[in-house]
């Protein structure tokens, strides 16, 4: 698996934020990555998907929520890249 | 006219007093004084409506300046006149002791200095490393003691102006041995000290007078910005969530159902509020700002001042959008997103609760934290709230101009980018906001009458609009927890406190437990702590991929994990009793018993706290519990109970309150109970 932490914080490092500023940037974007992968899931998944996923909705704070999603979606790697990339577009520092 | 003239009663009442202790012997000054104490008299009390004639140019005396200028940190009419009034009891109280008008007027505006230089005594004191409550509490006990001494010292070595005492307090005598003045001069006609709070009065304390009248805001100006903040969070969130709609090209009849008449949400209204807001902050600071510029106060001083302001404003558009975008969320799952889907995402958003954690936790990035910047995690990471994940796009600007330093607008823009791409629209019911807005202005009155204070006496309040959506939200989809209410007990109010109280929250959150993007540490697994395992809680390797396509998949064979069923066979108490399961501990050192109890129906967590301190010989009081619980919450999490059965155990139901979201079976978290017996038996109890 691609060290996805390893690309968020590269991409918090090229910005040149204050020390005490580039956690807060950090924790945003996690945010926003887990933001982003629910709303894709939530749209793409199918409703068969989505019917073998509701189960899992009993469960809060799971440790195997991993493994449980990449069961249903086994492209979520992929979708957790391509979310990554978007944000790293979104992100151009423009001056 | 004097019968009617303002404190006239009072001042004769101070001056015949003055009279009277002035007839004491006071050595040889009776002129002298008698010329302080009318200085004084008229500094208290003005040269207006007095009944003598009337100078061209009145002066305004302490008294009224205190009853109409709001910047003396009263919000209201009536506040100013309650402060108005204690400053008029205290000088009589201080005459009262035998004190002369003048000595009474000096040590009041000693008095008031100390105040002024409290916020920065304790700054330096949270710079130099003390805890902010330590700081707060060691500098109250100086001034404290400085008080009392100096009222010794004006009162034993009969001083009666400010050189007085400072030539007291440098240990010069001011009386030779028959009791005749010394005057600081050789000449007898020296004029007069003034007394301290004449124009001649040294600029230092003027300056800092302005610098904490800027930065208060009155009460009208915090409602102002209140409503427009949540106005603005409400219709940037709909706004929000209209491009999930799209994203999901939904059909024209199904969107246009799920949008209420005459509630749409344009980009225009989105930047219209969003321009009000501006205006409106505009407006403060910049008065902020032309105030503190003419106390003389230095422009990167004034920079500082007005980011600290910033900085409250921008956490208080973000908790509230962070809330309503919650509230939407649930709103989802009940309705237009035809069920699973909303609330899918609305248990996604849950999980973990937020930031890196969701993710590392649960290996979804691998082990990382390697480099510098994830060490820097939990510092002051909670400065800004949840920071701008949730800000949308209208807000960037403004975040841009806080926050930027050496991010650029770039960033920022991308950010808000990166986050609105993918939302949903959905509109609120325009009473149910009516409703709310009154609500509102109920926490915002509550707050300046009751400020809140956190385990360690800390200023402590969530923003008076957010928390009445959390509230509203819950009331209103009572078994969906919000999932931001637990960080909303980090967000310190921004408007009205004051001075001090914000430097005394922003200091605090900065680095504590309430830190608000970092959950705390121990609240993620709690699922198995008490449970018995699902079936395959061992499984290690996710089931067999029935498809490796995204379209058409099957049902896996293995069943998902079950929701933990009642797992102790534990006798529970007989209703109404709780807590009955617990060995029956009585005065006396408590021991954990890690047994269940029952939770009845209504019941939150403050009223198992209370349940269990009274089954262990304590009384608390509800304050006293809820101040446990935050401790508690510090220490564990705000999840300290867990009930068996489906769903969350919690639920945000305002002011910091938790909820318990079912009747049934709970207990505690492990080590909750250990440390809940240990404050039972410490003196935090009592």
């Amino acid at each position: 698996m691609t060290d996805y932490d390893q690309q968020l914080n590269d991409l918090v490092a090229t910005m040149g934020l204050p020390n005490d500023a580039a956690p807060i940037m950090l924790n945003s974007l996690y945010e926003i990555l887990k933001s982003r992968i629910g709303m894709r899931l939530a749209i793409e998944l199918t409703d068969q998907d989505m019917a073998m996923i509701e189960p899992l909705m009993n469960l809060e704070n799971s440790d195997r929520l991993y493994d449980e999603i990449t069961a249903i979606v086994p492209q979520f790697d992929e979708i957790m890249q391509q979310e990554i990339d978007a944000i790293r577009q979104k992100l151009i520092v423009e001056d | 006219m004097s019968e009617t003239a303002p404190g006239g009663l009072v001042r004769m009442e101070a001056a015949s007093k003055a009279l009277i202790s002035r007839n004491r012997g006071i050595y040889n000054r009776g002129v002298e004084i008698a010329e302080y104490n009318n200085n004084a008299d008229t500094e208290i009390f003005g040269s207006g409506p007095s009944g003598f004639a009337e100078p061209l140019s009145p002066t305004v005396g302490k008294i009224d300046l205190i009853r109409q200028n709001p910047g003396y940190g009263r919000f209201t009419e009536s506040e100013r006149n309650a402060a108005a009034d204690k400053y008029l009891n205290d000088i009589e109280e201080l005459t009262d002791n035998g004190f002369e008008l003048c000595q009474a007027k000096m040590i009041m505006d000693l008095r008031e200095k100390d105040q002024l230089s409290m916020a920065k005594m304790i700054g330096q004191q949270v710079v130099s490393g003390v805890h902010p409550v330590k700081a707060c509490n060691d500098v109250q006990k100086i001034l404290d003691h400085a008080d009392s001494a100096r009222v010794k010292l004006i009162k034993n070595g009969g001083a009666y102006t400010l050189s007085d005492y400072e030539r007291l307090r440098k240990g010069e005598k001011i009386y030779d041995d028959d009791g005749n003045y010394i005057p600081l001069t050789p000449t007898p006609s020296t004029p007069i000290t003034p007394t301290p709070s004449t124009p001649t009065e040294p600029s230092e304390p003027s300056r800092e007078d302005a610098i904490r009248q800027a930065q208060l805001y009155s009460k009208d100006q915090a409602v102002e910005e209140a409503y427009a903040i949540s106005e603005y969070a409400q219709l940037s969130a709909i706004r929000e969530r209209s491009g999930f709609m799209s994203a999901r090209n939904l059909k024209g009849n199904r969107a246009a159902s799920l949008v209420e008449p005459g509630l749409r949400v344009s980009n225009d209204m989105v930047e219209q509020q969003r321009n009000r807001l501006e205006e409106i902050r505009y407006r403060n600071h910049e008065a902020m700002s032309q105030r503190l510029a003419v106390a003389g106060v230095e422009p990167d001083e004034i920079n500082q001042i007005m980011q600290h302001h910033d900085n409250l404003f921008v956490d208080n558009i973000l908790a509230d959008q962070t809330c309503e975008r919650n509230r939407l969320a649930v709103f989802s799952r009940e309705g237009f997103m035809g069920g699973v889907r909303g609330r899918f995402y609305d248990w996604w958003a849950r999980q973990g609760g937020g930031g890196d954690r969701f993710f590392s936790h649960r290996r979804l990035f691998g082990t990382a934290k390697k480099t510098g910047v994830m060490l820097a995690i939990g510092l002051p990471a909670g400065v800004l709230g949840s920071v701008f994940a949730p800000l949308i796009g209208a807000g960037v600007g403004l975040l841009g101009a806080v926050l930027a330093t050496r991010a650029t607008a770039g960033v920022m823009r991308g950010l808000a980018a990166a986050h609105i791409e993918r939302n949903a629209d959905h509109t609120v019911a325009g009473q149910q906001r009516a409703r709310r807005y009154e609500e509102s202005l109920a926490h915002i009155n509550e707050f300046y009458e009751h400020p809140s204070t956190d385990v360690e006496g800390r200023l402590i309040r969530v923003p008076a609009v957010t928390d009445t959506l959390a509230e509203s939200t819950s009331h209103e989809v009572r078994r969906n927890r919000i999932r931001t209410g637990g960080s909303l007990l980090g967000v310190a109010v921004g408007a009205g406190v004051g001075a001090i109280g914000e430097h005394i929250i922003r200091s605090v959150f900065i680095g504590s437990h309430h830190v608000i993007s970092k959950p705390p540490k121990h609240s993620v697994p709690k699922l198995h702590h008490h449970v018995a395992p699902p079936a395959h809680k061992s499984r290690t390797v996710p089931p067999a991929k029935p498809n490796t396509g995204s379209k058409g998949k099957s049902h896996p064979t293995s069943q998902p994990p079950k929701p933990p069923v009642s797992p102790t066979k534990h006798h529970l108490p007989k209703p109404p009793l709780h807590h009955t399961a617990f060995p029956p501990h009585h005065l006396g050192q408590i021991t954990p018993s890690h047994e269940a109890f029952q939770v009845m129906h209504g019941e939150g967590i403050i009223n198992e706290i209370n349940h269990y301190a009274a089954i262990h010989g304590k009384q608390l009081s509800p304050r006293r519990a809820f101040l446990i619980y935050l401790k508690l919450a510090a220490l564990h999490g705000r999840n300290i109970i867990k009930l068996n059965g489906n769903g969350p155990s919690e639920y945000l139901i305002g002011k910091g309150d938790w909820g318990l979201s079912h009747p049934g079976t709970g207990h505690w978290y492990p080590g909750v109970e250990a440390d809940l017996d240990k404050l039972l038996n410490s003196n935090f109890a009592s």
